[in-house]
């Protein structure tokens, strides 16, 4: 029983710096996982082109036959005021770093689990002071905390 | 019924109207990328010209299909990424979301054995499969599931476009009879679907409504009371008083 398939977080020029699986039968192997992600990461970008109002920030939910995918960017929701953006540009390398998790069809708060391992990766990632910016995650912390939020949120799938 | 399309090169954009503006735009290609039909009832953005925005969006479609094949949790065994599928094959998507559209898309899977018989008898060349199409519409992003909404423009497909005898496959849908139909149910489904409904709509059919059961009643009353006048007389009436 696994309500999340696979955990990806991909920097803002479509590295991939965090791969995890949580038991899909079809694991992809590192080359592929990088592959995937940087393809993500254009897609991501080409649909905000064709997007047919401005304002456009990238595909949110992708749904597919067998699984859905959930994407968050990093500081784009809701509004911001000027000033926000004014730091978003003096501060870029935090901007546009997405995480996205694939699960089962259907599966419903993904957002909130989301932002959860983004303040996750805030607390353990980025105040890291051994952490390199862009550079894949290798933060114990971090692996710890994140298993607990994603055993948690099972526990919170199996009780509803 | 007429089949033949309409004089101009490119199909006329419909006025927007009030009812269509939660459908964005639409796009039908066939299997080899090529634009059979573009659709638009609400863009005010356009980033690029029309033909680099037809070979962006069947660039961004064919990718997710194989990015989608290659993700595909469920199956041990799947290709290289990159491989092209054949319709039908590997996990696909039928929709995704951003924060200002919706995009439902759906792939028909070919049927080869009764398509080369019917073109044979049309007199149309082996091999040409005209009903294998994307059929891909841009909505409000809360839209619901458009699945059976897409199946049934793919019906309109099949009716309007491959029973017709004058068109030829793999050029551009000209046909009045195919987008006035689709238009029609586009807005149809925007007035069904569609979470967001047009704001004040409901209430003016509620007041049509009642305005009319309002006449209809007093029209009852004056008819009832006319009768009532006649069959009595003027004395039973002053005693009635």
């Amino acid at each position: 029983m696994a309500a999340i398939y696979s955990l990806y977080i991909i920097n803002k020029s479509g590295g991939l710096i965090f791969y995890k699986d949580y038991g899909s039968s079809g694991r992809m192997d590192t080359n592929d996982s990088l592959r995937v992600a940087s393809l993500w990461h254009s897609m991501h970008a080409i649909s905000q082109q064709l997007s047919p109002t401005v304002g456009c920030l990238g595909i949110e939910l992708l749904e597919a036959d067998t699984f859905d995918l959930h994407c968050f960017q990093s500081l784009t929701g809701g509004y911001l005021n000027p000033f926000i953006y004014l730091y978003i540009y003096l501060f870029t390398s935090i901007l546009g770093t997405k995480f996205f998790v694939v699960c089962e069809p259907g599966t419903q708060h993904m957002e909130g689990l989301l932002k959860v391992i983004y303040e996750l990766y805030t607390d353990y990632v980025l105040k890291n002071p051994f952490y390199e910016m862009e550079m894949p995650i290798r933060c114990e912390l971090f692996d710890i905390n994140l298993s607990q939020a994603i055993q948690k949120d099972r526990v919170a799938l199996l009780g509803r | 019924m007429q089949f033949f399309g309409g004089s101009d090169i490119s199909p006329s954009p419909p006025a927007p109207t009030a009812s269509g503006n939660n459908a964005h735009m639409m796009y039908v290609f066939n299997r080899n990328g090529v634009c059979l039909l573009y659709r638009e009832w609400n863009r005010p953005l356009h980033t690029l010209n029309a033909q680099q925005d037809h070979k962006l969006m069947f660039g961004l479609l064919f990718s997710l299909k194989s990015l989608t094949a290659k993700m595909d949790p469920t199956s041990m065994d799947k290709g290289n990424l990159g491989v092209p599928q054949l319709p039908g094959q590997g996990c696909s998507f039928h929709s995704f979301r951003t924060n200002t559209y919706k995009l439902s898309f759906m792939e028909t899977p070919s049927g080869i054995k009764f398509e080369i018989m019917q073109f044979q008898f049309l007199g149309r060349g082996f091999g040409e499969n005209i009903r294998f199409v994307q059929i891909i519409l841009i909505t409000h992003p809360k839209t619901g599931d458009l699945r059976e909404s897409l199946k049934y423009i793919y019906n309109l497909y099949v009716e309007y476009v491959v029973k017709n005898p004058i068109y030829t496959p793999g050029a551009p849908i000209r046909c009045e009879l195919f987008n006035t139909s689709l238009d029609q149910y586009v807005r149809s489904i925007s007035y069904l679907l569609f979470k967001p409904r047009p704001s004040g709509t409901g209430d003016l059919v509620l007041q049509k409504a009642y305005s009319l059961m309002l006449i209809s009643i007093i029209k009852a009353l004056i008819s009832v009371s006319k009768s009532v006048v006649k069959n009595l007389g003027s004395r039973d009436i002053l005693n009635i008083i």
